[in-house]
C-alpha cells in the first residue's frame, strides 16, 4: 500500500487500517475471464470479408444446365412466372388500349372529320389546317387557272359584243 | 494498485488503429485491463451477475468508441471514467427500486451479498462491504478507487471529473462513515 493511502487511513479510520485487502471474499467462475474475452471478441470482432471463390471449368452445357436447374427450383419458378403472368397482362392490356384507338378512328369517316374541323376551326392553327386539307396549299398548279393573251383578247371582244360598260366590268372583277 | 501491463497503452492503442493488428490490439487491452477493470466494477456493484452485465457493457462501449479516443488522458484514465460511470449509472438504478430506511437497505444488501454465489466472506469483510454498500453512489466510487485501487488523487479528478479539493472531503466523508461502521459493529459484539 502506498504510504500516504496507510497514513491517511491510520488517522482517520484506525479500524479500517488494520483490516487486510487481500482476501475480500470475492470470487469468479472458472475460466471466467478467458470466456469473457472470447464472448466480447464474437460480439465486437470486425465483420469478415466473404471470400469470392473463382469460377470453376465447366463446359458451357454444364454451365447451361446448371442455370436451368437453378431457375426450376420452387422458388425461382414461382418468381419467374409472376413475372411472365406480370409481362403478358401488360402487353395485353397495352394491346387493347391501342386497338380501341385504331377501331374509334376508323369508324370516322372524311366527312365527319370534315364538319368536326369547320365547326371548331378556332382550334386548329393555319398550319394545321394546312396540313388536313383546308389551307390555299390546297391549289396544286394543275388546277389553277392561267389565262394566255388570246384568252384575254377573246374576252375582251366578247365583252364588246355584249356592250358592257367599264363600270360593270370592274363590278364583275 | 495493479501491477502495469508489459504493453503500453500507445501500442494497443496503435494495434487497434489498424485493421490487420486490431485482434491483436484487443486481445492486448484485455490482457491489460479487463480483470482490473472487472475488479473495480465488482466492488462497486458487488455481486458477480450484476458486475458481469456492468463490465460487459463497458467493454462493449470502450471498444466502438476506441477510435473517438483521443489520448488527451492516459488510455487507463479513460477507461476507469467509463467502467465508473457504467457503475454508478447502474448502482442508482437498483437503489431507484430500494426502500429509504438504513435498516431496510442493510438487510437488502446483506441478502444479496449471501445469496451471491461468487461471494464467501469471513464475518470482518462482510462488515466492511455493508459498510461500503450503504455510501451514496459517487462517495463509493470515490471510496474504491483511492481505497482499493490506491489510485492518486491527481488522476481520479481526471476519472470522476471533479477537483482534487472535492475527492479529499468526499473520501474523508466515506472514510469516517466505515470507520463508525466498523466501530458500531465491533461494540455491538462486545
Amino acid at each position: 500500500m502506498k504510504k500516504e493511502i496507510k497514513e491517511e487511513l491510520k488517522i482517520h479510520a484506525p479500524l479500517l487500517s488494520g483490516m487486510s485487502k487481500q482476501q475480500e471474499g470475492y470470487k469468479v467462475p472458472d475460466d471466467y475471464f478467458a470466456r469473457m474475452e472470447a464472448d466480447l471478441w464474437e460480439q465486437l470482432k470486425p465483420a469478415t470479408k466473404t471470400v469470392v471463390e473463382p469460377a470453376s471449368h465447366t463446359s458451357w452445357f454444364d454451365g447451361l444446365i446448371q442455370q436451368i436447374s437453378w431457375l426450376l427450383q420452387p422458388r425461382m419458378a414461382l418468381q419467374l412466372a409472376s413475372v411472365a403472368l406480370i409481362i403478358v397482362a401488360g402487353l395485353f392490356i397495352m394491346n387493347r388500349t391501342a386497338t380501341d384507338k385504331t377501331d374509334a378512328l376508323a369508324d370516322l369517316t372524311a366527312d365527319e372529320a370534315s364538319e368536326y374541323v369547320l365547326a371548331h376551326l378556332d382550334e386548329f392553327d393555319t398550319e394545321s389546317l394546312i396540313e388536313l386539307g383546308f389551307g390555299d396549299a390546297d391549289f396544286s398548279a394543275d388546277e389553277a387557272v392561267f389565262f394566255n393573251d388570246t384568252d384575254v383578247d377573246e374576252l375582251m371582244d366578247e365583252l364588246q359584243r355584249e356592250n358592257i360598260d367599264l363600270e360593270t366590268l370592274e363590278f364583275y372583277l | 494498485m495493479a501491477e502495469q501491463p508489459s504493453i503500453t497503452d500507445e501500442q494497443i492503442l496503435s494495434l487497434l488503429d489498424k485493421e490487420a493488428s486490431y485482434e491483436q490490439g484487443f486481445k492486448a487491452l484485455m490482457s491489460a485491463y479487463q480483470e482490473r477493470l472487472y475488479w473495480h466494477v465488482r466492488r462497486m456493484v458487488d455481486s458477480h451477475e450484476d458486475a458481469n452485465d456492468v463490465i460487459q457493457n463497458v467493454f462493449i462501449k470502450v471498444f466502438r468508441n476506441i477510435k473517438k479516443f483521443k489520448g488527451d488522458s492516459k488510455l487507463y484514465t479513460w477507461l476507469y471514467r467509463i467502467a465508473t460511470n457504467e457503475s454508478i449509472t447502474f448502482l442508482k438504478k437498483r437503489n431507484k427500486k430500494a426502500t429509504n430506511s438504513l435498516d431496510d437497505e442493510l438487510s437488502t444488501v446483506a441478502h444479496q451479498l449471501t445469496a451471491d454465489t461468487y461471494f464467501d466472506p469471513d464475518a470482518a469483510q462482510m462488515h466492511l462491504k455493508l459498510a461500503i454498500a450503504i455510501l451514496p453512489e459517487k462517495q463509493k466510487a470515490v471510496f474504491t478507487l483511492r481505497y482499493y485501487e490506491e489510485m492518486p488523487y491527481i488522476e481520479m479528478a481526471k476519472v470522476l471529473d471533479t477537483t482534487v479539493g472535492a475527492l479529499k472531503a468526499s473520501y474523508h466523508h466515506a472514510l469516517k462513515k466505515v470507520e463508525a461502521y466498523l466501530k458500531n459493529v465491533e461494540h455491538n459484539s462486545l
